[in-house]
């Protein structure tokens, strides 16, 4: 017995099976949009029933709180959004002294074309009472013991009011699968993974951000970078939320053998601050570097991707690359060390032999 | 002698872990001989005796896998106190792992998955594909039926609303899209929950069903 029907999945390294965690490989990033059965699952408890009769209900400090089914939801305004999604982890596997999690390397990252409502369109439909500050989101997904705390995150009002946040229920064009949030999940572009909550049932608006564990423990990272190995009390630091700019070679990648000539070097960068100003690429490990060409539309906390002829003679070629946002925001050289291992998006190095 | 092995690789990895020899801590000198120019003295506080490979397999199996994947454990790489934080937070999350566990589990996981191990190639395959469709329809004379199994032979781990309690919560929990897995656990048994053998195929169906009437 198989439980409904099912579309063909590509291979992904697996990082565990149970909850799954999938990481994409970089292959597969090799592209302006990621496809969505190569694209990466990550959770922290693992996929509730699939019940596409859910219903989404937005309370607390509203003047009209109201509860809508999905095909209700699909009669208001639709918009569509091209956005990264990268789980704040993503990297974690790079640092050192290391770190407790999943041991993400480069693949926690993918970008799709998101469609749904905006929330903004929902909490005004609500009519905001005065004092709210913060949207509180709670999703059907369950721990596997009753003593683990909720998977809850909030996002501050402001953000749950921006134009590109939405309450999505299509993912490059076609309904959510379960792994990726079905029915309905939330989209904040610009913005690290936990705040992407997965099969979103309630949307609560309240004066203080939530105070559960994955708010007030997890998620959060130093304000100002910390010797490598500090322990800093959750309270002393701030929720994740910018991506910081990174970019991340796709072709060639690390081991691969090609052959002497002019080779295209490719990748993707992105920002959750800003567009991506450029890219810049160096065969001699950082010493020179030249401006890659960008494809694609810049957006904030939207992937282009970056493509540079270079020459490779026969030998091993070392090869970095390095992005700028629009803030003039440039990614490091090293990655910069946290206690729960966010962010890391330091240059990308990969080497190849040419023959 | 006692050794520690190399916990085994990742989930699916075929190949057998390699032992590891860890260097002496001390040794007693044989008393037989006379006059030994050589004494080595006893540990002053040498405590129980290190985990061994079987040991540690045990504990994470009855304790950590009824909610993940020991690719979880497996995947880490932490210093001895890094692994009695985590394991203590598992703890308060509600794993049964006794508290006197987690200093002997912690220094035995640390001497095989500390911060200087390497990190494990992930495993890249196909997989089970995406879920696009909600599980079959079910009946009510189905549901029914699921409920007065569940009440006669899973309620007492898995409490009577099978939100978990020794057992893991079953309501909106994966396993509910995993009918092959669901029927082995059941059938076999697996860490702390025992095999239930006389159960087939007509009873995991009624027992799904309630479970996704929750």
């Amino acid at each position: 017995m198989v439980a409904g029907r099912t579309v063909a999945a590509a291979p992904f390294e697996v990082l565990a099976d149970t909850p799954q965690q999938l990481q994409t490989p970089l292959d597969a990033l090799d592209a302006l949009v990621t496809p969505t059965d190569r694209f990466f699952v990550r959770s922290h408890f693992g996929a509730p029933r699939l019940d596409r009769q859910r219903t989404l209900s937005l309370e607390g400090l509203v003047g009209k709180p109201f509860t809508l089914s999905v095909a209700a939801l699909q009669k208001l305004p639709q918009t569509t959004v091209t956005a990264v999604l990268q789980c704040a982890g993503n990297g974690r596997a790079f640092f050192t002294p290391t770190i407790p999690g999943v041991q993400w390397q480069h693949g926690a990252v993918g970008q799709a074309e998101w469609t749904g409502v905006r929330l903004s369109v929902l909490v005004e439909r609500a009519k905001v009472q005065a004092g709210a500050a913060h949207v509180h989101l709670f999703g059907a997904d369950r721990a596997p013991k009753p003593q683990a705390p909720a998977f809850v995150r909030s996002i501050p009002l402001e953000k749950a009011m921006h134009p590109d946040t939405l309450i999505a229920w299509k993912m490059n064009g076609a309904p959510l699968t379960l792994e990726h949030g079905a029915p309905l999940r939330v989209v904040v572009p610009g913005w690290a993974g936990d705040h992407w909550l997965k099969w979103v049932t309630a949307i609560h608006l309240a004066a203080e951000e939530h105070d559960g564990f994955f708010v007030k423990k997890g998620y959060r990272i130093p304000p100002t970078p910390v010797p490598p190995g500090t322990k800093v009390p959750p309270e002393q630091m701030v929720p994740v939320t910018v991506l910081p700019v990174k970019s991340i070679l796709t072709a060639p990648l690390e081991g691969a053998t090609v052959k002497a000539g002019q080779v295209e070097v490719r990748g993707v960068a992105f920002s959750g601050g800003a567009a991506v100003r450029q890219v810049e690429v160096s065969v001699d490990g950082g010493a020179h570097w030249q401006l890659a060409k960008l494809e694609g539309e810049p957006g904030v906390g939207r992937w282009q991707r970056f493509k540079l002829e270079v020459d490779a003679p026969v030998g091993k070629m070392r090869v970095v690359a390095r992005a700028t946002d629009e803030l003039g925001a440039l990614q490091p050289e090293q990655g910069v060390w946290n206690p729960s291992g966010y962010f890391w998006n330091a240059w990308h190095r990969v080497s190849w032999s040419v023959t | 002698m006692k050794r520690l092995l190399l916990l085994a690789g990742l989930a699916g990895c075929a190949t057998p872990p390699a032992p590891v020899v860890p260097p002496p801590v001390a040794v007693i000198a044989p008393v037989t001989a006379p006059a030994p120019a050589v004494v080595v003295a006893a540990p002053v506080d040498a405590g129980p005796p290190p985990l061994t490979a079987q040991e540690v397999q045990e504990a994470l199996s009855l304790n950590c896998q009824s909610c993940h994947s020991l690719a979880y454990i497996e995947q880490q790489r932490l210093t001895a106190g890094q692994w009695t934080a985590t394991l203590t937070k598992m703890r308060g999350w509600g794993a049964l792992l006794e508290e006197s566990q987690v200093a002997p589990l912690s220094l035995a996981l640390a001497a095989t998955r500390g911060p200087t191990a390497a990190l494990p190639v992930f495993e890249t395959r196909d997989l089970p594909a995406f879920t696009v469709e909600a599980e079959p329809a079910r009946t009510p004379a189905l549901v029914e039926k699921g409920k007065a199994l569940f009440l006669a032979r899973c309620m007492v781990c898995h409490g009577p609303d099978a939100h978990g309690s020794i057992g893991v919560n079953l309501v909106d929990r994966p396993i509910q899209q995993e009918p092959t897995r669901f029927a082995q656990f059941v059938k076999s048994g697996r860490g702390r929950m025992p095999p239930h053998a006389d159960l087939g195929p007509r009873q995991f169906k009624e027992l799904l069903a309630f479970l996704r009437s929750l």
